[in-house]
């Protein structure tokens, strides 16, 4: 509040006359959008022109209307029966790999013994990539969520150790010192000033993971989902030359993920980490 | 600048007792680093007023935190209460020398941390951080988070945290560094009164003799690393005590006298570190 004071002050003073708030928001909405939109624009002619095959890049205009067309009772409502399955798989495989990930995690940056086991075996599974486990687990867990889930499992659980146990070894040891002198112990000492000391790590892994996760999730689904799901949408809209529907799949990728990372990242952070001072602002 | 307090006299029984203390700091591969502190006997008394002074690096930080617990001395032995330092404990308190405050409470909250791992009712704990918060002066600033105070204001809620849940011995380390000649004789005002009408005991490092002089019972003055205590002094001024007072100015010459040959060994051994450490690279 006073820091936002002092900065129009110092607008006032200094710069040209402050701006309304919401001109200024719209201002960067429109500046984000314009570049998108050129985009698409210069997709339309150039698929109208003929300058591509129509058939495999047909013109935005008719994806976009196809795309509304599945989310209606018209389409069978599909593109939301599968953004929501594949929202479930990857919250599932994500909290599944939070679960695991912040205790091992915090073991791994806080007891030596911890750290000294499990760092060669993370060193070595790190570089296998975790759709080369999809056929392995398809194996175990057949065809069906499980194994979409398990996958994003795998692919968060390395950001999330990672960024965890550097989170509880670069966290300010004094402020546990201080914690200490003043009786905390145990459960209480970690839960309420090691995790919150290393939040900003925690974030940072969980984000990683969940992007991630988004990634495998869909080349998973392509190979493993046997009902919904946008991975084995586009995939399965390939054998019926459905063009249309395979780019409102795609479509729906991006703007999920953008929601994600705008709609539930940001925000936290601006909840936790901006308000504590714990993340500089840009 | 005067402090209102009568001090009760200290009592003769020892509260920290070092007997050839000695802390080594050791690199990753458990190679000694730093001999910190090497043989350093000292006696503190129940209800005293310590002040410990000595040149920069020369190891005070790290008396206190080994009085604190939160690290083990490499060697000796540390008494608090008669009884072996084994870890922290919330009989005493300390003040860091960066604050160490909570990033993510607010300044009540920060306060407020020691009484609520006591288990103090709610209503109780607020009621009595609210009187720290006062007494420090940073009323009306309760629900600010610690990275918006400046520097000054940070080291006073940390001695209100410190304040708050009412420890026995009182580690402080400079406290008042980053604060205005005003406000740092208020704060020495408070202290004073607080050590007199309370029974604690306060272990306090610093930088000013003056401050030294105003607080202490008696003072530690520190040799260059690794610190022995060079000279013990009792500061009899009668209490409250004035920085104009001829006595006083007179203590401050013979301390300055003692201090800065010391001063000048710590500088000159870390020019010869340094240009050690160039030559070898
Ligand atoms: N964790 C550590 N690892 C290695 N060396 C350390 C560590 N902590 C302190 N030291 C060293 O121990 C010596 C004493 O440090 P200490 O912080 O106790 O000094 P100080 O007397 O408090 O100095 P100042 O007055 O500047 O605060 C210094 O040489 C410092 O480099
Ligand atoms: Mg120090």
């Amino acid at each position: 509040m006073a820091r936002q004071a002092t900065a129009v002050g110092a607008q006032l003073a200094l710069g040209p006359r402050p701006r309304r708030p919401w001109l200024a928001r719209l201002e960067s909405t429109a500046a984000f959008l314009f570049p998108i939109l050129v985009l698409i624009g210069a997709w339309e002619v150039v698929s109208r022109v003929g300058l591509v095959n129509p058939i495999l890049m047909p013109p935005p205009s008719r994806v976009f209307s196809e795309t509304l067309r599945y989310m209606t009772p018209a389409g069978g409502w599909l593109l939301w029966h599968d953004a929501g399955m594949s929202a479930y798989r990857l919250l599932a495989g994500s909290v599944l790999a939070v679960v695991v990930g912040i205790p091992l995690g915090m073991g791994i940056g806080m007891v030596p013994a911890i750290y000294r086991f499990f760092t060669p075996i993370l060193s070595i599974l790190l570089p296998i990539p975790s759709l080369a486990w999809v056929p392995i687990v398809i194996l175990w867990l057949g065809i069906g969520d499980a194994t979409p889930i398990f996958i994003v499992f795998l692919s968060g659980i390395f950001p999330i150790v990672y960024n965890t146990s550097a989170g509880a070894r670069s966290m300010d040891y004094r402020l546990i010192w201080a914690a200490q002198t003043m009786g905390a112990r145990n459960l209480r000492l970690f839960l309420g000033v090691i995790l919150p000391g290393s939040l900003g790590h925690i974030v940072t892994g969980v984000k990683l993971a969940v992007g991630g996760g988004w990634r495998s999730l869909v080349a998973a689904e392509m190979l493993a989902a046997s009902m919904f799901g946008l991975g084995f949408r586009i995939f399965q809209a390939k054998g019926f030359m459905q063009i249309e529907l395979m780019y409102a799949g795609i479509i729906w990728l991006a703007v999920l993920g953008f929601l994600l990372e705008n709609g539930v990242f940001v925000p936290l952070e601006t909840s936790t980490l901006r308000r504590w001072g714990m993340l500089r602002e840009l | 600048m005067e402090t209102n307090a009568v001090a009760r006299p200290p009592s003769t029984v020892p509260k920290v007792e070092a007997m050839g203390v000695q802390k080594v700091f050791y690199d990753r591969l458990r190679r000694p680093l730093v001999c910190a502190i090497r043989d350093l006997n000292l006696e503190v008394r129940q209800r005293e007023f310590a002040v410990l002074l000595g040149p920069s690096g020369c190891g005070k930080s790290t008396f206190l935190h080994l009085v604190a617990g939160v690290e083990k001395a490499s060697g000796g032995q540390l008494l608090v209460d008669g009884q072996p330092v084994q870890g922290p404990g919330r009989d005493r308190g300390i003040v860091f020398q960066e604050h160490a405050l909570f990033p993510w409470k607010s300044v009540l909250g920060n306060v407020r941390y020691g009484l609520d791992v006591g288990g103090v009712p709610r209503q109780r704990a607020n009621e009595t951080a609210l009187h720290f918060i006062n007494l420090v002066g940073l009323t009306g600033f309760e629900q600010a988070y610690p990275h918006t105070l400046s520097g000054g204001m940070k080291q006073r809620v940390a001695i209100a945290r410190a304040l708050a849940y009412d420890p026995d011995l009182l580690l402080m380390d400079e406290p008042f560094g980053a604060l205005d000649a005003q406000t740092r004789a208020f704060m020495i005002d408070d202290l004073a009164r607080i050590h007199a009408e309370t029974l604690k005991t306060v272990l306090f490092v610093t930088h000013s003799v003056e401050e030294a002089l105003l607080l202490a019972d008696r003072i530690f003055i520190f040799s260059a690393r690794p610190c022995q205590v060079k000279k013990v002094l009792s500061v009899d001024l009668p209490r409250p005590r004035q920085v104009v007072d001829a006595r006083l100015r007179d203590l401050q010459t013979e301390i300055m006298a003692i201090l800065s040959p010391e001063v000048k060994r710590m500088l000159d051994a870390e020019n010869k570190a340094i240009s050690a450490a160039g030559a070898g690279g």
